[in-house]
């Protein structure tokens, strides 16, 4: 399921002393099955902007289109956004029930799905986050942090939703835990679910994105693959982003006059890279 | 030059909570000097925040010694002076913040230590100009960043003119930008004599103190520099940890066969070193 954003802008508190435009007159088209990292620097509009797109925030002007339906338009408004799964930062805080799988079973109970539809939901939710049958019955809060990030990642995804939206869905986790809910999105994705993930980590979004839209000041500043957004470096720097390493250290040794390919940007493209350039001295030469 | 007295001393220290069945932290020894800054990694559950904890005697050793600037925490009793001693940041900055002034939410800790009004009043306007804040004194906390309200988290734990200071990842809900200013501001105190222990999940951020240590199951597993401790980087992923990306694209070409160390840490070594080695061919 595709996704079409039109000319969005959001104000907030218009006609205050606070008036902020945190989205300015930003438009893509988002195709059935995409990967896209959303990168900016804090208060680039990021957070304002994917909570469009369930419907969430209603926008100051501008339009999103799901299956070209507009989600604002009240009467589709409830269908079209139970298609858009939104998992916001730090979702274990919004973790409540009694147990892992009634947790889990809340949001298809609500979309009112009958009792048994809801619990084999969840199960294969709660079994593509990786959370074992052990813990189900737990009390969520007993869980560990990263697995509690999982059991929130899974109640959302037990909404069967075609697009997936995250928010800096790896923050505050330990490196294993970082790769472990980064692992069961690029699953979730290859499963053919469209996703959507904000991201702070330009690491992240370099190895698993195929589209990369750069935010600034509530504008969209890029849309391209990693390699077109990355080949930029010194804007993104301009902006206060960091680009991933790999494609700094190329970028460097280019410029020292190296016949290095600069046009990589994850560290395991730059290992290859290196090893070619490189093949000739071996230890000991 | 003697080397500077203990601000930290843990002989065979063993801290277990209540309803668990193996201890937390198993027979540590872990000396830091005053004035030293001990970064300290490990995986969630690993038990490095209960050693934080330790420092501060919010929790009292099960068993062994901890001294903190050399008085021995055995009881509540000693709570307090530990406290005077060692101060706390902690992860998430909503949850630090006790006023709806920023002055007076970093005035907080001295009014509890009983000081005279003036006296406040001066360390909270230094403390706050410490971390560049002055200008937000009268602001509401909530009107803040994220980076910015950790600032003020940290002034009011500089107001009581603490000898060390706990981080407990208190980066880790920030953003790049804001996590660089806390750090650089934890080098800073640090280098104006604070000792620093800096409890963390950013390799790169641990790659910048002079000491790691790594805790695992409770115990201390790798302790040493970051160019020791990283250059093991079989031994680290074990600890379910990453090392800084300079040091595994050192590593992944070591593996390969290119005459490269795996001590380098940072892009500059990198750069430099890669530059020897293709400008050689």
């Amino acid at each position: 399921m595709g996704l079409d954003v039109r000319h969005l802008t959001y104000v907030y508190n218009p006609g205050t002393p606070f008036e902020t435009k945190a989205v300015d007159d930003v438009s893509f088209e988002v195709h059935d099955g995409e990967f896209i990292g959303i990168i900016g620097h804090t208060g680039s509009g990021k957070s304002t902007l994917i909570q469009h797109f369930n419907a969430l925030i209603e926008p100051t002007s501008g339009s999103v289109l799901v299956d070209g339906e507009d989600i604002f338009a009240s009467k589709s408004r409830a269908a079209l956004r139970r298609r858009v799964g939104l998992v916001f930062q730090y979702p274990e805080y919004q973790l409540f029930e009694e147990t892992v799988l009634k947790d889990v079973c809340f949001g298809p109970k609500n979309m009112g799905k009958a009792e048994g539809e809801c619990a084999s939901a969840a199960r294969e939710a709660l079994r593509l986050v990786g959370l074992n049958e052990d813990t189900w019955e737990k009390s969520p809060f007993e869980l560990s942090g990263g697995q509690q990030r999982r059991a929130a990642l899974a109640g959302v995804l037990a909404m069967q939703p075609e697009v997936l939206i995250l928010d800096e869905p790896a923050a505050g986790l330990d490196p294993s835990g970082r790769k472990e809910i980064l692992d069961i999105i690029k699953r979730i994705h290859l499963k053919g679910t469209t996703v959507i993930m904000v991201s702070h980590s330009m690491d992240d979004v370099a190895r698993l994105c195929g589209r990369i839209i750069v935010m600034e000041k509530g504008r969209k500043a890029m849309d391209g693959t990693p390699a077109e957004v990355f080949s930029r470096v010194e804007e993104l720097e301009k902006m206060g982003l960091k680009p991933p390493s790999a494609a700094l250290l190329a970028k460097r040794l280019k410029a020292r006059g190296t016949d290095i390919d600069d046009s990589v940007y994850t560290l395991a493209g730059l290992i290859d890279e290196l090893k070619n350039k490189l093949g000739g001295i071996k230890q000991g030469a | 030059m003697p080397d500077k007295p203990f601000a930290i001393d843990l002989k065979g220290v063993s801290y277990k909570y209540e309803s668990a069945d193996s201890p937390a932290l198993d027979n540590i020894d872990l000396q830091v000097r005053q004035g030293e800054m001990l970064a300290v990694l490990g995986r969630n559950g690993s038990g490095k925040s209960t050693l934080g904890k330790l420092f501060n005697a919010l929790y009292l050793p099960t068993s062994g010694s901890a001294c903190v600037m050399g008085k021995e925490i055995k009881s509540e009793d000693d709570a307090y002076s530990a406290r005077r001693h060692c101060g706390m940041v902690f992860q998430d900055p909503d949850n630090q913040m006790v006023a709806t002034i920023v002055e007076e939410d970093v005035a907080f800790g001295c009014e509890n230590l009983g000081l005279p009004p003036e006296e406040i009043r001066a360390r909270v306007s230094d403390a706050l100009s410490t971390v560049g804040m002055e200008q937000y004194a009268k602001s509401a906390p909530h009107m803040l960043s994220g980076g910015q309200k950790q600032r003020i988290a940290i002034a009011g734990v500089v107001a009581m003119h603490p000898d060390i200071i706990v981080f407990d990842e208190s980066t880790s809900m920030l953003d790049p930008s804001g996590r660089e200013d806390i750090f650089d501001l934890a080098v800073r105190l640090n280098s104006e004599g604070v000792t620093v222990i800096w409890i963390t999940h950013f390799m790169e951020e641990a790659a910048r103190c002079r000491r790691l240590v790594i805790i695992d199951g409770g115990k201390i597993a790798l302790e040493g520099s970051p160019r020791q401790v990283f250059s093991d980087v079989k031994r680290v992923k074990q600890l379910g940890l990453e090392v800084p990306d300079m040091t595994y694209l050192a590593w992944s070409l070591r593996e390969a066969g290119i005459d490269i160390s795996t001590d380098i840490l940072t892009m500059d070594e990198m750069e430099a070193k890669l530059w020897d080695l293709m400008s050689g061919t």
